[in-house]
């Protein structure tokens, strides 16, 4: 597990940034795959060009998944992961601002794995990242993918 | 003296006595001698001697018959009586008889006796008048008798006791005794029980009285049972001393009269009744005599109290009200002198001052071929009068009424005549006055049918409904764009059609307005449709808006903050303590926007969720919650007051934000009392259920009230008592959601009551979120 990347798909540079200091300041070292918006991330996984997970086998160990991005929402990714055999049961973690209770039901009702909501204090998010790392990454037997 | 001297003297003593005897006596007296023949047959008689009284009885002087023979005496051929005084001269048997002396055309009551054998004397007295009263006497006492029993009257007589002595045989006929079985017993026994108290009382009167009496009824009963009425007349009998001897009478039957008066009795008093329930009085006026007489019922409708028996002959007409006096007067006066008969309606003012109406019959009665008299009748008509004129009063106002209406009204009876038709009418169809005054509906009906626009559907119509008995309305439709509301109904009198009213309405106003309003209608529920949609949009963006403050504005806040701190963390070194002061500020500041978003969130969510009512315990709610708050702070101590099962209709997550909130307050604002008391109650106040919690803590300002629920407000600092200013603002939304209202009573330092109401009717209870 610890070799697989963490698919972290995110619009905000900032975030991008601060998360990667927080999988930092908590010694996760697997490679982070970042992805600026819900196409990027669909072509990353089910793309059809060589470079895909798809087509290399290498699917992530998980996806943080943010519901508010360009071109194609988070929720609109979830629901294309979890139409595809192949994705179906990777494990989506869903990493939004948002704590609309419509989002949260629409995230479990598509088959998200986990909702989280980034909190503003940054220390309180270190801890986030640190026991999604923990429980994710170590703890959690993954799914079997397709190889 | 000698015997025979003493005998002899003794003799003409006795001679003497008799002779004074016979010289004194008031009768007759004569002495006879009879005579015979040789052969010893009396043949004759000589009156020897006669008393001075025998003159007063035969009117003979004595002188002239003394010694006289009787057939000399009395002229006769031979002497009277012969025999028979030879009889008593012979025997000496004495005789007496009663005999009319044809020859001195006498009667004598004659005795005769013998004083020696061939002697008689005769003692006597004329008794001629004497024996005629006696045949007159028996005379009258026979026409009497025939009197008394020919007669219908009954006779009788009574004693002084009441007893019947006497009783005519007519008691036979009468009373159904014969007179011997009335004879001795009372009156009395013959009177009905029922009638002889009274019967006593006025009997004894007149045996008290000893007077005449007449025209006595009393009732008596008949052998056969039946009662009789009689008439008793009488006179007291005193004999000729002067006693009361009883009554003599004479009682005549009146049964048949009396009913007769009885049933007349009874028929006047029921004409009486019947002329008082008519109010009808009689009257009569003699034109002769000029008098005239009234009916008890004349004075009552004159209201003369009590009635007098003379009415003037002019009375009737004084009492007519002043415009009825002539023609009363010369009704009357034609009448009069030209026997004209009359029937008027006068009004008359009574004697007590009441206005009457009345209607005067007057008839001649002639006589010779004179009008005698006049009599009538006279009736109080009031009533009727009264009835009459508010008939006429309702019939004007009716014509008021169906002039003033803006509806056209004709009315045609069964046989297609106008009754009646009102202007409107006349002017709605343009309809010429010539048309109209022929009251001819058929004609009416072809003058006015070619302004319709379907004249024959009208015409059809018109035809099947006077066939009918419906009622009914149609809409018609003009050639000049007008458009009339007809309605018919027929018109029942007595339960059967006499004809039929139309009425017709202008509604052509009405109309167009109907119109212009639906399409208004029409543009209404358009605009409100767009507006329905401009509002679900409005729904739809507020909700984006909601979401993308949310979402975005917290992101650049993340960012503020891990920056801030990443410099901390990798730059700390080239910080001073005041550089690191200003990012922690930066991160404070960050934290605290974070929170507002939040509050802002949760507060638009409370204004804009679906309400969802169910009972809620809110003794349970505040007693949670507390609980929650003591555990959260085990070291303080608070005295927690809760009202027992306050169970509301609400919406149970709203009302858990409402009890949260205030109850955090009062915990929050307590905190520094050392003997905190937090309570949430109940009260009635104005007949609404109140809800309050109270606390004994900080308090507030009341000058800074109106503060008290707005957004981000709060009245103490956050040292102090740390806050957001969201709670109450949340709190008031919910309240008012639930239509109900909420205040505050506080003062500093001495504790704050938060006091709300639920509606009755939940506001929106309906409405349904976006």
């Amino acid at each position: 597990m610890k070799n697989r990347p963490i698919l972290l798909v995110e619009d905000n540079p900032d975030d991008v940034e601060l998360t990667l200091r927080a999988f930092k300041k908590n010694n996760i070292v697997n490679p982070i795959v970042i992805k600026h918006d819900g196409a990027e991330a669909l072509e990353f996984l089910l793309g059809t060009t060589a470079g895909s997970a798809l087509k290399t086998h290498q699917w992530p160990a998980i996806v943080l998944l943010d519901l508010k991005l360009p071109k194609m929402d988070g929720l609109e990714v979830l629901k294309r992961l979890r139409a595809d055999p192949d994705t179906r049961l990777l494990p989506v973690i869903i990493l939004t601002s948002s704590k609309h209770e419509k989002d949260v039901i629409d995230s479990y009702r598509l088959g998200a794995n986990s909702y989280v909501r980034k909190p503003v204090s940054f220390d309180e998010f270190i801890e986030a990242v640190r026991q999604l790392g923990l429980y994710w990454l170590l703890i959690n037997e993954p799914p079997p993918l397709k190889k | 003296m000698t015997a025979g001297k003493k005998i002899e003297e003794r003799l003409r003593q006795s001679e003497t006595k008799f002779r004074a005897l016979f010289e004194n006596m008031t009768e007759g007296v004569a002495l006879h001698e009879v005579i015979y023949n040789d052969k010893g047959r009396a043949v004759n008689y000589r009156i020897v001697d006669v008393n001075p009284a025998y003159e007063t009885h035969t009117g003979l002087l004595p002188a002239m018959v003394r010694g006289k023979l009787a057939t000399e005496v009395y002229g006769t051929e031979a002497a009277p009586y012969l025999p028979i005084w030879a009889r008593v001269a012979e025997t000496g048997v004495p005789h007496f008889m009663e005999v009319y002396f044809a020859p001195m055309k006498k009667t004598f009551s004659i005795a005769s006796c013998s004083p020696g054998k061939g002697w008689f004397a005769t003692v006597f007295t004329n008794i001629t008048e004497k024996k005629r009263f006696e045949e007159q006497l028996i005379q009258s006492e026979d026409k009497f008798r025939s009197l008394v029993e020919m007669t219908s009257d009954w006779i009788w007589e009574v004693n002084e006791k009441g007893v019947c002595t006497y009783s005519s045989p007519r008691s036979k006929s009468l009373l159904g005794y014969d007179p011997a079985e009335l004879v001795g017993k009372s009156t009395m026994d013959f009177v009905p029980p029922e009638d002889r108290k009274e019967f006593e009382r006025i009997n004894g009167e007149i045996f008290r009285n000893r007077k005449p009496y007449s025209s006595l009824q009393y009732r008596c009963r008949h052998k056969n049972g039946t009662i009789l009425t009689l008439e008793s007349s009488g006179m007291p009998i005193f004999d000729s001393n002067g006693w009361f001897r009883g009554y003599r009478g004479s009682d005549r039957d009146i049964t048949e009269r009396k009913r007769t008066e009885e049933s007349l009795e009874k028929s006047r008093d029921l004409l009486s009744r019947t002329s008082r329930m008519a109010k009808i009085g009689g009257w009569e006026l003699d034109v002769t005599a000029l008098t005239q007489s009234w009916t008890e019922e004349m004075f009552d409708i004159f209201e003369i109290d009590p009635p007098r028996r003379e009415p003037k002959v002019w009375e009737g007409v004084d009492f007519c009200a002043p415009a009825s006096k002539p023609i009363g007067e010369q009704a009357v006066r034609r009448a009069i002198e030209h026997g004209e008969p009359y029937d008027i309606e006068v009004e008359i003012i009574t004697a007590k001052g009441h206005r009457r109406w009345a209607r005067s019959i007057g008839r001649p009665n002639y006589e010779n071929g004179r009008v005698k008299s006049i009599s009538g009748t006279f009736q109080d008509i009031t009533e009727r009068k009264r009835a009459e004129q508010a008939l006429s009063e309702s019939r004007v106002q009716l014509q008021c009424i169906l002039e003033s209406t803006a509806d056209g009204i004709l009315t045609v009876d069964a046989r297609g005549k106008v009754i009646h038709s009102n202007r409107r009418f006349a002017e709605m169809w343009h309809i010429p006055q010539p048309i109209l005054d022929t009251g001819d509906d058929p004609a009416i009906l072809t003058a006015v049918l070619d302004q319709l626009k379907d004249p024959d559907v009208f015409l059809r119509k018109v035809k099947q409904l006077y066939a009918s008995e419906a009622q009914d309305m149609d809409i018609l439709f003009f050639k000049d764009g007008r458009i009339f509301e007809r309605y018919s109904a027929p018109l029942m009198q007595g339960g059967s059609i006499a004809g039929r009213v139309w009425s017709f309405r202008d509604i052509t106003v009405q109309k167009q307005t109907e119109e212009s309003l639906q399409q208004l209608n029409r543009d209404l529920e358009q605009g409100v449709k767009n507006r329905t949609l401009q509002f679900e949009l409005a729904n739809r963006e507020l909700e984006a808006f909601a979401y993308s403050v949310s979402h975005d504005l917290r992101a650049p806040l993340r960012s503020i903050d891990g920056f801030s701190m990443a410099i901390l963390e990798d730059y700390s070194d080239k910080l001073d303590s005041e550089g690191r002061d200003h990012i922690q500020r930066l991160r404070r500041a960050s934290q605290r926007m974070a929170t507002l978003i939040d509050e802002l969130l949760k507060l638009y969510r409370v204004t804009s969720g679906e309400i969802h009512i169910g009972n809620v315990n809110l003794s349970l709610l505040a007693a949670n919650i507390l609980s929650e708050l003591q555990a959260e702070a085990p070291l303080r101590k608070a005295e927690i007051v809760i009202a027992p099962d306050v169970i509301v209709k609400a919406d149970p997550h709203l009302m858990l934000t409402v009890m949260e909130n205030l109850l955090n307050n009062a915990w929050k604002f307590a905190s520094k009392k050392k003997k905190a008391r937090i309570e949430f109650g109940v009260a009635k106040k104005d007949g609404a259920t109140v809800y309050y919690v109270r606390d004994n803590g900080a308090g507030f300002d009341m000058s800074f009230v109106h503060k008290l629920f707005g957004v981000f407000q709060r009245l103490h600092s956050m040292e102090d008592f740390p806050g957001n200013g969201i709670g109450l603002a949340s709190v008031q939304r919910v309240i008012h959601r639930h239509g109900g209202r909420i205040w505050a009573v506080g003062k500093p330092d001495n504790g704050a009551a938060f006091y709300f109401t639920l509606g009755s009717g939940i506001a929106e209870t309906k409405e349904v979120s976006s």
